[in-house]
């Protein structure tokens, strides 16, 4: 090893990073060479004298580190705003949100009129059973059907709620003509007057009658008023399985 | 605070001085050193997820420095960093302390820098050289040139204090 190789690997050397046989023909040479020993030996000195006058120079973080400290907080609370309140702040605007949807007034609201007929109408034909000329024959329910422009398909998946259909008339509610269903399941029976509805929706109801209940939506292209004698429960349950199955 | 966080306080905070120390000579004045720290400080906190646990955290958060520094296009305007008196003699305002400071901040800013890493900070060549992103023997040249060249001033500064003394 010569003097230039020492110039070259110095920094190695003081960094202690020179190892084995390079370690060993370095400090060999620095042995020969007075010159390369008092130039390595200064370099140490002054790296020590640096060393120690860095470790002088004042160096007052408190400033930083507070400044710091206060944008850690305040990305910790965005962070915290976007991982976890904003999503539960959107869960809960689309909670509510849905809420609003289903208890806001859709449509238009139901005609009292026509809700007191088919409360008047359920209690004298289908309660007190007063007689009607009711149709019990799949093809004079169909014929009522075509005639007012009724789905068979929409009668019968009424059908799905578990209740079956039993028979069935025309009625005016309100003046308007409807055709009342009568669906029944171990003596239970509820009234459907479906009819399709024209340019308006109606506006989804449910209310009572003394012993009745009532319930009124408009799905697809059919428009219900419900009324049955049965609890409130039950009738909730239809109404919201006969809605779901048009 | 979880603990990763915690783990951020104890490892990297009580590194602020050092890099602030390290940034005063970087940058051109001592607030832009301190915003430099702040803002390696938020780089690390933002990234600690990446670093490993049991590596050297200094070299980890030096990187972070350079790097912040370069990328703000301050590569090659390095200066002569106009501390004041006080900052350069150390604070007990001898005239060693004020030779060896003024000396360092005469070398060429590439052997500033490396001289810095190495000498004051104590970081390998290999470790440098991964900072800086340069060839592990440029880092050794840089290296040589800044001590010899620091020798150079000191000796050149000792003979002009004894001089004024005689």
């Amino acid at each position: 090893m010569n003097c230039g190789d020492i110039d070259k690997l110095s920094a190695l050397w003081h960094s202690g990073e020179l190892e084995g046989a390079d370690q060993k023909a370095f400090d060999a040479h620095l042995a020969a060479c007075p010159a390369c020993a008092a130039e390595i030996r200064e370099q140490w000195n002054n790296d020590t004298r640096l060393q120690e006058a860095m470790a002088e120079e004042p160096a007052d973080t408190h400033g930083v580190e507070q400044r710091v400290m206060r944008q850690i907080a305040r990305e910790r609370m965005r962070r915290w705003l976007v991982r976890g309140l904003v999503p539960g702040l959107a869960a809960a605007a689309a909670i509510a949100a849905a809420v609003l949807y289903l208890t806001s007034p859709r449509g238009t609201p139901v005609n009292p009129a026509i809700l007191a007929d088919a409360a008047r109408d359920h209690t004298v034909e289908v309660v007190k059973q007063a007689p009607r000329r009711w149709r019990t024959a799949p093809a004079d329910i169909a014929a009522i059907e075509t005639s007012q422009g009724i789905s068979d398909s929409d009668v019968k998946a009424l059908e799905t709620t578990g209740y079956k259909l039993e028979r069935a008339k025309i009625c005016r509610l309100g003046g308007t003509p409807y055709m009342h269903l009568v669906y029944g399941k171990n003596g239970r029976e509820f009234s459907v007057y479906m009819r399709v509805r024209g340019a308006q929706s109606v506006r989804e109801t449910a209310s009572n009658s003394g012993d009745l209940q009532l319930a009124a939506f408009t799905r697809g292209r059919v428009q219900a008023v419900i009324v049955t004698d049965a609890p409130r429960g039950e009738c909730a349950r239809f109404t919201r399985d006969a809605e779901a199955a048009l | 605070m979880n603990n990763r966080e915690q783990e951020f306080d104890e490892v990297a905070m009580p590194q602020a001085r050092n890099l602030l120390r390290f940034a005063r000579r970087l940058t051109s004045d001592p607030s832009a050193a301190e915003d430099l720290v702040q803002e390696t400080l938020m780089r690390a906190w933002r990234g600690f997820d990446q670093f490993r646990g049991g590596t050297n955290a200094r070299a980890w958060l030096f990187r972070i420095l350079l790097n912040t520094f370069y990328g703000q296009g301050r590569k090659g305007r390095l200066t002569v960093v106009p501390l004041g008196e006080t900052d350069r003699a150390g604070a007990n305002g001898n005239h060693v302390a004020f030779e060896i400071t003024d000396a360092l901040q005469r070398l060429p800013a590439d052997q500033r820098t490396v001289l810095m890493l190495g000498a004051v900070e104590g970081f390998t060549c290999r470790e440098i050289s991964e900072m800086l992103h340069i060839p592990m023997g440029t880092v050794m040249s840089r290296m040589s040139r800044a001590r010899q060249a620091m020798r150079l001033q000191l000796d050149l500064a000792s003979k002009v204090y004894s001089q004024k003394e005689s």
